[in-house]
């Protein structure tokens, strides 16, 4: 039966020879325009009938597509491709697979010889690290390649049929780590992970992220707990000890994990930092322009300001009823960076006799963390202590700089 | 705690980024009779082989910022300090022998204390490190 409905009123001339390009969009007037006498498919009017016929449908179609055909694999596209090449659009056509796809070659090559061989290969959200645009980017992809026969029926080519899907998985990835940090346990983000059924690629990415992130965790907890019990006079008070410092490593965390561990804001930390000593109205002023701090430096000033709020309480301005601790900050354009912790109306002060982990810890750890120095002063009205040093131009370049370190 | 054995003019670089944990460590190989430097990346490193001849023994982590990582220091420095023994650390189980220079000793973070210890002592005192 003829689906005469479909057909009818439409023209079953042939279009004239050497027409397959018409329709073709900007892509078809560019095969038309390319010197393809300079490739190893020859020029335009030689083609074989077949390449003429993948070639119309390629071009014709709104389905973003490339193939590549003869010996080298020379590679042609449609208007719906041209967004995927990104900056090598300009070059890309009648040059060699190879050439144009370098950065890709080795992780598709398995999957272009299945494809030359006969069979048709299916990938979904494939990650591939692609440079299009300059720089590296991590980029996933839903494709089919399928062989291309020449007029003898010889395989001379294949059929790329492809959506890029970064965009989908990216947002896939980030109500997974949103949703996981709502519940900020671990074993809280991993059902939240395994709920979400993201695919397998991005579960291991996210998985190997969050071991990264627990083994760095680790090595702070044992360098933490080792340096309390070296300084510590008993038992109890090393317990008392890890507790108190844990504590302020783990609030530096929740605020961390709420931003996808790139930065946290000074006040946030700082906020966190002294509450457990908020026992009275007027005891903290905490007063500073928005700053953004490096994940690193957030854990680092947590523990700073948790030791010299710990040893207020015990030997300056919270230990007394009328003590306060004023806390501010100032930041300007070149991200230099200086914070004061100021204490009054507490006993008089003197510096401790023996340097434990907590003056090794607000003084050149954390001036580590901040490129900068810190000191404390023993002043008669209370403890003042100074913090100068730099915040992250870019608080994303921290972070993205260890990634792909490690990716190496 | 005062070390039960020294090694006189034997040093050890401690190579690892954060500072909490580096200094922690550096404790450690205080506390094993040694005297310690420390470098939070590659190129520091390097300059401090290079100013302190008495440096014996590298300690250094797999992870770290910078254009060479742990592993790279550690090719660069047996290259050039054929001598100085060398100790890899890492949290990343997914290291190769083959990775490492010969002769280098992998620990897996969180390591145990005595282990490092142990280590050291066997470097400093010659004795082939344990495969």
């Amino acid at each position: 039966m003829i689906a005469a409905e479909a057909w009818e009123g439409l023209s079953s001339a042939p279009s004239p020879s050497g027409d397959f390009l018409a329709g073709g969009g900007a892509l078809g007037a560019a095969i038309r325009a390319f010197d393809w006498a300079s490739t190893p498919l020859g020029p335009l009017e030689t083609w074989p009938r077949s390449l003429k016929t993948i070639s119309h449908l390629v071009v014709t179609s709104k389905q973003p597509m490339c193939f590549w055909w003869g010996p080298k694999l020379t590679e042609l596209y449609n208007d719906a491709f041209v967004p995927m090449l990104g900056a090598r659009a300009d070059r890309a056509l009648g040059r060699p697979f190879k050439e144009v796809w370098p950065d890709v070659w080795p992780d598709v090559l398995p999957l272009v010889r299945r494809a030359l061989a006969g069979e048709g290969t299916w990938s979904e959200d494939l990650p591939l690290m692609m440079t299009r645009n300059g720089y590296p980017e991590q980029t996933y992809w839903t494709f089919s390649y399928s062989p291309l026969q020449d007029d003898d029926g010889r395989i001379a080519g294949l059929l790329n049929i492809v959506t890029e899907t970064t965009g989908a998985v990216n947002g896939r990835a980030k109500r997974v780590l949103t949703d996981a940090a709502r519940d900020s346990s671990f074993a809280g983000a991993q059902r939240h992970i395994a709920a979400h059924h993201v695919e397998e690629a991005e579960q291991h990415v996210l998985q190997r992220e969050l071991s990264h992130r627990m083994k760095n965790t680790l090595a702070m907890v044992q360098a933490i707990v080792s340096q309390s019990l070296r300084h510590a006079e008993n038992l109890q008070q090393a317990s008392d000890t890890i507790a108190g410092r844990l504590i302020a490593l783990s609030h530096a965390q929740d605020i961390l994990t709420a931003t996808n561990w790139i930065s946290a804001e000074v006040e946030a930390v700082v906020d966190h930092a002294v509450a457990p000593h908020r026992d009275a109205d007027g005891r903290f002023t905490i007063a500073g322009p928005p700053a953004r701090m490096s994940a690193r430096q957030s854990l680092g000033l947590s523990l700073a300001v948790h030791e010299l709020a710990t040893n207020a309480a015990k030997y300056g301005a919270l230990s007394t009823d009328g003590g306060s601790v004023s806390i501010g900050w100032t930041v300007n354009e070149a991200k230099d960076f200086r914070f004061v912790w100021r204490e009054a109306g507490g006993p008089p002060v003197a510096p401790p006799v023996h340097k434990g982990f907590g003056s090794r810890l607000t003084q050149r750890i954390v001036a580590e963390y901040f490129a900068g120095r810190a000191h404390i002063e023993y002043d008669a009205t209370g403890v003042v202590f100074t913090l100068e040093g730099r915040l992250p131009v870019d608080e994303t370049a921290e972070e993205t700089a260890t990634l792909s370190s490690r990716a190496r | 705690m005062s070390p039960l054995v020294t090694f006189s003019n034997c040093a050890v670089l401690v190579v690892e980024d954060e500072p909490l944990v580096r200094l922690d460590a550096m404790d450690l190989v205080t506390d094993s009779g040694f005297s310690a430097y420390g470098a939070p990346d590659a190129a520091t490193a390097l300059t401090m082989m290079e100013r302190h001849s008495d440096i014996r023994i590298l300690l250094a982590d797999i992870e770290m910022p910078g254009a060479m990582n742990g592993l790279k220091l550690a090719h660069a420095v047996r290259e050039r300090w054929p001598d100085v023994a060398i100790l890899i650390a890492s949290g990343n189980r997914g290291v190769l022998k083959g990775d490492m220079p010969d002769g280098a000793v992998f620990f897996l973070k969180p390591y145990a204390p005595s282990a490092i210890m142990q280590c050291l002592r066997d470097s400093a005192s010659g004795t082939p490190a344990a495969a």
